[in-house]
């Protein structure tokens, strides 16, 4: 509000002045009395001179007084409002800007003693672009009028062009070299406020303590991995780069879990799922390399070509060299097969037979084969097809089949297996034809391999979730894979095919046939037509190869595939009872080895057995096999052939170290290419009769065989094949096993009739653990050796314990070590012991006997079969 | 924890295949028997052609022997009565050397089609030709033959087919289902436990808690024998095989451990299962001989494989494994009556009837074989007394197609069956199917016959003689209640 009485101001500085306001009217007062004094002194002068001299007087005075108490009362009343506002700069002043920059005002505050808050109205421009002084005014006006001003220099200087790069950026900490991680994390210290860069992209900035802590992204496929690091500043100047290189490695699954230290424990349980058994060679090999490495190794062996079906050659023609003249060099040479030569021979099953025991339990490449057997649970094919008693190489192609793609793909094993003579004579496309006319009627083609092919090869019943479970429909109902009419469809597929150089096309007979050459394609019988399997189109005009192609390549596009096989393999190798993670890992290493490849069976075989539930959980994963057990057996005991046999008495023909062991599938219930059906030799989905089982789901395959039969047999078998002990033998019929002529005499079954196994067993550590508790020297004779009754040994110690026990107890500890790791429960080892101790000492011995024989006899070879028969031996 | 129904519900996604469902509705009876009873189950493995078994040779356009001779073109088996080489001395079939015999004719594939046996109380169906034995037992009264059986929910029809309203049975055409349905007494549920597995939990005091048990295999493991509680005996047809070699104390001691460890505490019960049962067989077998005085049709012992000059045609060890089943039945029935059990049920397997190719050669050896091996059986049976005692049937997958493949036939549906005994009221049993590609019993076009009978129904009959009220057979087979007749009346 103006206050027209103050025109006082007060400036900044708390000075006043008198307005020109306050001089005027001051003047005006002054000029008022003045001219009253001049008016009175007039109208004095007529009559009271007296009178006017007083007025003038009294308005001289009091003009004056007037005037001074005027101004004071002006000076009072006024003084205060008559100060100017106070105005603050705010921000620099003066303050320089770069030219070419723009210039930020911070503007200014003003404030008055009365008005408060003024605002403040500034005057004056900026160029930037003009280097020189530039000058603000501010200035604010009060109620009264009174105005202030204050200026502002700025100053516009010319800018320094800044070309100096930042120094290149250095770790904090050495970065690391090579990572299993998705990422990594780094410090780098640089250039204050830079901008930090990563292979031309922004990614931070420094930070105000000359660090920033970046992440580098190395998810992906394994290789060198290169980061460049630059720094640049405002002025675009960019530093020399940081170059890091990390290699990413991808982890094998469950590295971490693998054991730091093998155990006897653990070499045995993995060689036996691994191979065909721990050696002492193989547990040896397996302590020193630890399990990754054995691994590796083992899978990157490269497939020896054919060995089922050469040495079933090299066998053949040992045995019957009239029906199979040629030798190894000259079958693979000559496209017209030695086998073909002749019709086929009731001996040929236990060839085939013989040369896989060969193969399985001496090649170094036995995760290969084991691999192989697996496969054959999975891909069945038996000599349930009559025609494969005489011509049984066709089961030994198969199974070099599975031996060659076992670490390859199983796409293209399919394809293989498709394409053998074998599979068209097992699930008989043989001689398939395209649907055709008889009459009235239409003979159609033969469903069975379209059917087995889908159904137990590939993708099963029931669709599945990537962890083996059946999917459901929103009903809660499983959900078919394929119809009726897919069978019909891939039926179509599989025609005009046929086992090359039978007589006629279609002909399955023993009397000809080529059994090992893959099957010939007949086109007029083949269904050149358009096909639709799955719902995906094949079109018409493909060849034989190109339709069976077509078929294969839509099965293994199929989700199922994955979680089908996959489960299937972990429980021939690993467990019987996985859980669905476990399954779902290896399922998706099925879809993808990581290199974007689908079906890669190294990558899954190695998966599985690196896999954290195999090793996390130390405790019995499923039923061992009986034919695992026996293969393990013949291994722990150095199984050889037998030096030298012939076929007959009457043979002059010798055949020397060569393996012939016929089918064992009566003792233990199965044996490879001899399961009962296509549907192998038991259920994934056995559930035994146990409570414990059944309540907790756990299925056993294995012991669906092991019948009342079978455990009696298995018993007698190992028993039996005992008596084939190198150093019984030598002294049951003199020390030469090569003396032919002798061991006939002698009547040793084994080297004349082709009704008996032809290999011998070797107990020399167990000799030699035995005879170390009992002799100074141990040379195998067992020389000081007596038969006493027991009170009469004088070795006993203050408990009673004599040399003979002791040589007992190490026989038991040794054995149980080579044959379970250690896990026979003190308790059975004490059992075993008691009821064999007395067996040293005099007695049922009666005629004069060779010790180490008796020895062996009466205690070495029942304790074996005791241990190998056992609960420990047969759970894995 | 899972509940019992998670239970039964994951097992039926996952076809666990020995699951029990409601045993525990039905307590175990005390039922007891005086007399004594056995079921003989001959399981023809692979799916049986069996209108090659049992041919049709009336007049009838449809169902009759032209309409199947030309459907079945290269396959079909030739219109030739061959009757009367079949000769008898007091009753009893008598059968020449070699090309004398009835159905010779040079090769095996040759003789499967060279003819059939007709028999004049039978309208419709007539006997393979390289089944005399077989033939002659029908004539004598003592078979069934019933037609058309197979896995049924209910009664079915074409039309429901076509258009995709029928119930069918679960996974048509696959062996092991098809086979696992047939166990299982109904067709829509694949995970349950064998019909004589649950009549071994039923009935497990029938027998005294003979270790014998109720359900005897001469061919392994089978679901079919599988119950809740029970286990079959598994027998092996050359004899029991006996622990030797190693010291009883050391068994007897070790199997008395405690284990534990589930798996080895289970291993160990399966070892100390085979001594307990090895010490009663063996005893039993050892001791007893049942003496045949019976010859073979061919003047041979009992149970012996002719040689194929004899046989006048080739032999194989197909002929011989039957054998060998059915004389160890033979002597486990003896044992078993001897010994006071009052129901048996033995389980007989005959592998290779999945004749998708050369079906002439394989069908035909596998004929041979179980005529010789029944008429054998049926033999020694007569002599021990007991004929009226033992009844035989057979099982299969499913029967085949009607059309051909080009050498055999595939898996199909409807097939015929047989029940063989003197209790037996010989004759045909249900009806005759129309064998038209795409008729009215076909259910597409391939010849695949929709069963008219169900097997529950076939089941049923059987196993109600064996002693069954209808309370424990519609248990046992719940479908019944889908069908009109529960008893197809084959058995007196």
């Amino acid at each position: 509000m103006t206050n027209y009485l103050s025109f006082a101001i007060y400036n900044k500085n708390n000075n006043f002045f008198i307005q020109w306001q306050t001089l005027v009217l001051v003047f005006l007062v002054q000029l008022a009395l003045k001219l009253i004094h001049y008016t009175i002194g007039d109208v004095a002068s007529s009559s009271n001179k007296g009178a006017t001299h007083s007025m003038r007087l009294f308005t001289d005075r009091l003009s004056r007084h007037l005037t001074i108490i005027l101004l004071g009362l002006l000076f009072i009343l006024g003084s205060k409002d008559d100060n100017p506002p106070v105005i603050t700069l705010l921000g620099d002043n003066p303050v320089t800007v770069l030219q070419g920059e723009t210039y930020q005002d911070a503007g200014a505050i003003a404030i008055d003693e009365t008005d408060g808050n003024l605002t403040v109205s500034k005057k004056g421009l900026v160029d930037t672009l003009v280097v020189g002084s530039y000058h603000l005014n501010y200035s604010a006006t009060n109620s009264q009028g009174n105005t202030a001003t204050v200026t502002r220099t700025v100053k516009v200087t010319a800018k320094a062009i800044d070309t100096t790069p930042p120094t290149v950026p250095i770790l904090s900490t050495p970065a690391p070299t090579e990572t299993f991680e998705d990422q990594v994390s780094v410090e780098i210290k640089g250039e204050i406020s830079s901008l930090v860069y990563l292979n031309t992209q922004k990614i931070a900035t420094m930070a105000q303590d000359g660090k920033a802590r970046l992440t580098l992204k190395t998810q992906g496929k394994e290789g060198l991995k290169t980061f460049k690091i630059t720094l640049k500043d405002t002025a675009g100047n960019e530093s020399t780069p940081l170059v890091i290189q990390i290699t990413k490695k991808i982890k094998p699954s469950g590295s971490a879990y693998l054991p730091k230290i093998i155990t006897n424990k653990i070499a045995v349980n993995f060689l036996s799922l691994a191979s065909f058994g721990a050696t002492e060679t193989s547990s040896a090999a397996l302590k020193k390399k630890g399990v990754l490495l054995w691994l590796e190794e083992q899978l990157a062996l490269p497939y020896q070509a054919q060995m089922h079906l050469k040495r079933m050659l090299i066998l053949s023609k040992k045995v019957e060299p009239d029906k199979n003249p040629a030798t190894v060099s000259t079958y693979l040479a000559d496209n017209e097969t030695v086998f073909n030569k002749a019709e086929g021979s009731f001996q040929s099953r236990a060839l085939q037979m013989s040369a896989l025991f060969q193969t399985i339990l001496f090649d170094k490449d036995q995760l290969r084969h084991r691999t192989a057997y697996a496969l054959s649970q999975i891909i069945v094919e038996s000599l349930a097809e009559p025609t494969f008693i005489r011509r049984a190489e066709a089961l030994a192609v198969y199974f070099d089949l599975l031996t060659q793609h076992a670490f390859g793909n199983y796409k293209d094993l399919l394809l293989d297996i498709s394409h053998s003579a074998s599979m068209a004579a097992y699930l008989t496309y043989n001689g398939n034809k395209k649907a055709y006319q008889v009459g009235n009627t239409t003979i159609y083609p033969d469903e069975n391999y379209a059917r087995e092919l889908m159904q137990l090869f590939t993708i099963g019943l029931n669709e599945l979730n990537l962890d083996g479970s059946v999917k459901l429909d929103a009903k809660g109902n499983s959900i078919p894979t394929y119809t009726q009419q897919d069978v019909n469809e891939v039926a179509r597929i599989f025609t005009g095919w046929d086992i090359k150089r039978n007589k006629r096309y279609g002909r399955l007979s023993a009397k000809d046939g080529d059994f090992t050459h893959p099957i010939e394609f007949t086109e007029k019988y083949h269904d050149l037509k358009a096909k639709t399997v799955l719902g995906t189109p094949i079109p018409a005009g493909n060849t034989g190869t190109q339709d069976i192609e077509a078929v294969i390549n839509i099965l293994m596009a199929h989700p199922n595939i994955a979680p089908f096989i996959s489960k299937q393999l972990i429980m021939r190798l690993s467990k019987s009872n996985p859980s669905p993670a476990y399954i779902a890992r290896i399922s998706t290493v099925f879809n993808d080895n990581g290199q974007g490849v689908k079906g890669d069976l190294k990558a899954v075989v190695k998966a599985i057995f690196l896999d954290r539930e195999l090793w996390e959980n130390q405790g019995n994963k499923k039923f061992k096999e009986p034919f695992l057990a026996y293969t393990q057996f013949l291994r722990a005991f150095k199984i050889k052939p037998l030096p030298r046999w012939r076929t007959a008495k009457t043979s002059t023909l010798n055949i020397d170290n060569m393996l012939y062991i016929r089918d064992p599938s009566q003792s233990l219930g199965q044996a490879p290419s001899r399961a009962f059906t296509v549907f192998n030799f038991y259920s994934n989905d056995y559930l035994p009769n146990d409570n414990v089982f059944q309540q907790a789901l756990l299925v056993a395959p294995e012991l669906q065989i092991q019948t009342d039969n079978m455990l009696i047999a298995f018993n007698q078998r190992i028993y039996a094949d005992l008596s084939t002990e190198e150093s019984v033998l030598k002294s049951k019929y003199g020390n030469s096993l090569n003396d032919w002529e002798h061991l006939k005499n002698q009547n040793f079954r084994a080297v004349f009739s082709l009704y008996h196994n032809k290999f011998i067993l070797n107990a020399d550590d167990e000799y030699r653990v035995m005879e170390t508790a009992l002799e100074t020297t141990v040379d195998g004779k067992f020389q000081s050796f007596k038969r006493i009754k027991r009170s009469k040994d004088t070795t006993a110690d203050a408990t009673g314990t004599t040399d003979r026990d002791r040589a007992i107890k190490a026989l038991i500890q040794h054995l149980d070590l080579k044959l379970t790791g250690g896990l026979l429960a003190s308790n059975d080892k004490n059992i075993l012991f008691n009821a064999y101790k007395e067996s040293f000492y005099g007695g049922s011995m009666i005629q004069q006997e060779d010790p180490k024989a008796m020895i062996y006899n009466k205690i070495i070879r029942p304790i074996i079969t005791a241990i190998i028969t056992s609960e420990t031996y047969m759970v894995q | 924890m899972t509940t019992r129904r998670d239970f039964l519900k994951f097992s039926a996604l996952t076809g666990f295949s020995t699951l029990g469902l409601s045993t525990s509705l039905f307590a175990e009876k005390s039922i007891t028997f005086s007399d004594y009873k056995a079921l003989v189950v001959i399981l023809q493995h692979g799916g049986n052609d069996s209108i090659n078994m049992f041919i049709p040779n009336g007049a009838n356009d449809k169902t009759g022997y032209d309409n199947y001779a030309a459907i079945r073109t290269s396959l079909k088996v030739d219109n030739n009565d061959l009757s009367a080489k079949l000769t008898q001395t007091a009753g009893k079939l008598v059968l020449s050397s070699g090309n004398a015999n009835p159905y010779y004719n040079d090769t095996l594939e040759k003789a499967y089609t060279k003819g059939l046996y007709p028999h004049a109380h039978i309208k419709g169906l007539a006997t393979n030709g390289v089944m005399p034995e077989f033939a002659h037992l029908v004539n004598q009264k003592k078979v069934a033959m019933i037609a058309n059986v197979g896995n049924l929910v209910q009664p079915t029809t074409r039309a429901e087919i076509l258009a995709k309203t029928a119930t069918l049975p679960l996974a048509l055409y696959s062996h092991n289902s098809q086979r696992k349905l047939v166990f299982n007494g109904l067709a829509s549920e694949l995970n349950r436990r064998g019909w004589a597995g649950q009549i071994a939990d039923q009935w497990n005091n029938v027998n005294n808690n003979s270790i014998y048990g109720i359900n005897i295999s001469l061919k392994g493991v089978s679901h079919l024998l599988y119950g809740a509680k029970t286990e079959p005996l598994i027998f092996n047809p050359k004899g029991p095989s006996e622990y030797k070699y190693i010291k009883r104390s050391l068994y007897d001691n070790w199997l008395a451990a405690n284990r534990p460890e589930k798996f080895q505490a289970l291993y160990q019960r399966l070892r100390k299962r085979s001594f307990l049962t090895q010490d009663v067989v063996v005893e039993d077998w050892n001791k007893n001989s049942p003496s045949f005085t019976s010859t073979n049709a061919y003047g041979g012992e009992l149970f012996s494989s002719p040689d194929s000059a004899t046989f006048g045609i080739a032999n194989n060890d197909s002929v011989k494994d039957l054998s060998d089943q059915l004389k160890a039945v033979a002597k486990l029935a003896y044992i078993g009556k001897n010994k006071g059990l009052k129901r048996q049920i033995f389980y007989v397997v005959h592998g290779g009837y999945d004749t998708h190719s050369n079906q002439a050669q394989q069908h035909a050896s596998l004929l041979r074989g179980l005529s010789l091996s029944l008429g054998d059986f049926q033999r020694a049976l007569s002599d021990m007394g007991m004929e009226d005692k033992v009844t035989t049937f057979n099982l299969s997958d499913f029967g085949r197609s009607i059309g051909n493949n080009g050498d055999g036939t595939d898996h199909a549906w409807g097939g015929h069956y047989f029940a063989i005994g003197a209790a037996v009221k010989g004759g045909l049993y249900g009806r005759l199917p129309d064998l038209t590609l795409g008729g009215a019993d076909d259910a597409k076009s391939k010849g695949r016959l929709i069963p008219t009978l169900s097997m529950s129904q076939y089941l049923a009959t059987l196993v109600k003689w064996f002693g069954a009220d209808d309370a424990m057979l519609n248990q046992l087979f719940p479908e019944l209640k889908n069908f009109t007749s529960t008893d197809l009346g084959f058995m007196g």
